[in-house]
């Protein structure tokens, strides 16, 4: 495998480079962020902490954390650490229930970064000057679209602004374009090839090599399946408004964890309920510090994903730390009968079972004290059959799949294809009809 | 030589208002007549299946109707209008070790029979100079 790499002076950084040029960054990042924020110079004096108190990356502890809700309290421009003249674009997260976003600012140097960091990205991934880039990622506030446009155009692709929606356009703008590079939701990815299989459009028909999703987690299993429904190589990427956008981590051609852009970023990895460092390996909540953003500098930002870190070699040459594929987040974790149940699991054992599409949703509900969870799982022609002890023994096996994998009596509903809802951005695959 | 089975349509339908008339009205809108049917149902969710001359026409039209449609080959058989016309089908199925799946009636003394094995099925009941229905005699 050919690995290329955008930036390799920090890509390929030995430890000690990156850890210095982190500490010097640290050191003014805080000291501006305390100047600067005052939302952040009073959580830091409640905690009696100065600027001066930093003297090593390990001292990042002693600092408190930024959450999401810091962003919707201090909405629209208070997050903003430079004037607003000097800040040339926003964009944001979708809104939280409060329908406030988090709003985040780009200098016109923080557009620079991020269109680098993204080059880095669509690199790692295949993509290269000699590209065709479809962008099925939604524009707007939504970091998605903008943020890899930016790469791309950065590496010199050609950048095909479709965004998402219109799935029968989209595969005739690949047919008649030639598009070599799809960027998407993995979600939309498998709409797109389902759609392909209605239309009778086979990966061969099109030029595809690369696909290049993010936004949402997606397992394994749902790789497996897109690489093999396209004919891609599926790589992942990661990243957050709140901290710049895509362009945190990605992955290579390996796809072995996403490499992360550690002279940009400091990641830790706690224990969502103690705060405390997660041991080596062990699953945590991302946290991330941004070193070098201008506009909206944040400091130990709970991502609410949850990941594990890896400091191992990888055969590509970039020598940063990388992060698994994230395998939910903290706030989608259900809590059923007491039991912490990941979507991803339930996805897991679907796509485990032959023929199953991993189309489902999970419905929660509650009966007098006693939580229900069903899952409703679309029959496909291949998992239809006449007779009916046939499909009750498909109900019973992923019943007890489910059952091994979560602990919990799930009841199974077999449903008609198509009858759950497609999604063209972000998958939401769990009603909650439990009272709050 | 045309084959001594029915292709029958076996259609998944959620147990919700109105499914089955739809089904119904997409054939009938096609000019497709049903010969006979049966339904196998839970409380989720049934099983139609249905007989009809063009099945290759119902299955492309109940199709883009939006219905997982699966074809399989049942046998057909004319049974003796008389008390123990069934018994004795059945009793020489039972006798050479067949296995019914499922069976039902359609039109007339018409019976649908899906067999464990069809094959085997077919030649006993020739044997034993039972009618056997083909697609075409529909």
């Amino acid at each position: 495998m050919i690995h290329r790499l955008w930036d390799p002076r920090w890509e390929t950084a030995d430890r000690n480079t990156i850890q210095n040029h982190q500490l010097e960054l640290l050191k003014e990042q805080v000291k501006r962020v305390f100047d600067k924020l005052p939302y952040y110079r009073k959580k830091m004096q409640e905690k009696n902490i100065s600027p001066e108190d930093i003297h090593s990356i390990e001292d990042l502890r002693l600092l408190p954390f930024t959450t999401k809700k810091d962003f919707t309290e201090n909405y629209p421009f208070g997050m903003f650490a430079v004037p607003l003249n000097d800040v040339v674009r926003v964009q944001g997260s979708s809104g939280t229930t409060t329908g406030k976003s988090s709003i985040a600012g780009y200098t016109r140097y923080d557009l620079e970064t991020w269109a680098n960091l993204c080059a880095r990205l669509v690199t790692a991934a295949g993509v290269s000057s000699h590209d065709i880039a479809q962008v099925s990622f939604g524009y707007g506030l939504f970091t998605g679209g903008f943020g890899l446009h930016g790469g791309l155009e950065r590496v010199g692709a050609l950048v095909i602004p479709l965004s998402s929606g219109n799935t029968s356009r989209q595969i005739k703008f690949m047919r008649d374009f030639g598009t070599t590079a799809l960027i998407s939701t993995p979600t939309y990815a498998l709409r797109i090839a389902e759609v392909m299989k209605e239309e009778k459009v086979g990966a061969d028909d099109l030029s595809l090599n690369w696909g290049l999703f993010g936004a949402e987690p997606w397992s394994e299993g749902i790789r497996k399946q897109i690489d093999n429904d396209l004919g891609i190589i599926a790589t992942d990427n990661y990243g957050m408004s709140e901290v710049m956008g895509p362009g945190v981590s990605y992955e290579c051609l390996e796809r072995n964890g996403m490499h992360i852009a550690e002279d940009h970023f400091i990641v830790e990895m706690i224990d969502p309920e103690t705060e405390e460092p997660v041991a080596p390996l062990e699953v945590g909540e991302i946290v991330l510090t941004t070193l070098t953003k201008q506009a909206v500098p944040v400091i130990r930002y709970r991502s609410r994903d949850l990941s594990r870190l890896f400091t191992d070699a990888c055969p590509c040459g970039r020598t940063g730390v990388r992060m698994e594929k994230v395998r939910g987040r903290t706030d989608d974790m259900l809590i059923i009968r007491g039991v912490n149940v990941f979507p991803s699991q339930i996805e897991g054992v679907l796509l485990g079972i032959e023929h199953t599409q991993p189309h489902y949703q999970i419905v929660l509900t509650r009966h007098g004290a006693l939580d229900e969870i069903e899952v409703q799982v679309e029959v496909t022609e291949g998992l239809f059959h006449d007779e009916m002890r046939k499909l009750k023994h498909l109900e019973e096996e992923i019943h007890y799949k489910l059952k091994n994998e979560l602990n919990l009596d799930c009841r199974v509903k077999l449903v008609e294809p198509k009858s759950l809802e497609r999604f063209e951005g972000k998958a939401k695959r769990v009603l909650d009809l439990r009272a709050k | 030589m045309s084959k001594n089975t029915l292709t029958q349509l076996a259609i998944f339908v959620e147990n919700r208002t109105g499914r089955l008339a739809e089904i119904c009205k997409s054939l009938g809108d096609r000019g497709i007549n049903i010969y006979g049917f049966s339904i196998a149902d839970t409380e989720d969710y049934g099983i139609f299946r249905l007989i009809c001359k063009r099945y290759q026409l119902a299955h492309q039209v109940l199709k883009e109707s939006g219905f997982t449609v699966r074809e399989n080959e049942v046998i057909c058989v004319r049974v003796p209008h008389q008390p123990g016309g069934l018994a004795g089908v059945l009793s020489s199925f039972s006798k050479a070790e067949i296995n019914v799946e499922y069976l039902y009636a359609i039109a007339d003394t018409l019976i649908i029979f899906n067999l464990d094995n069809n094959e085997k099925g077919v030649e006993l009941l020739r044997k034993s100079g039972i009618e056997i229905i083909r697609q075409e005699d529909l």
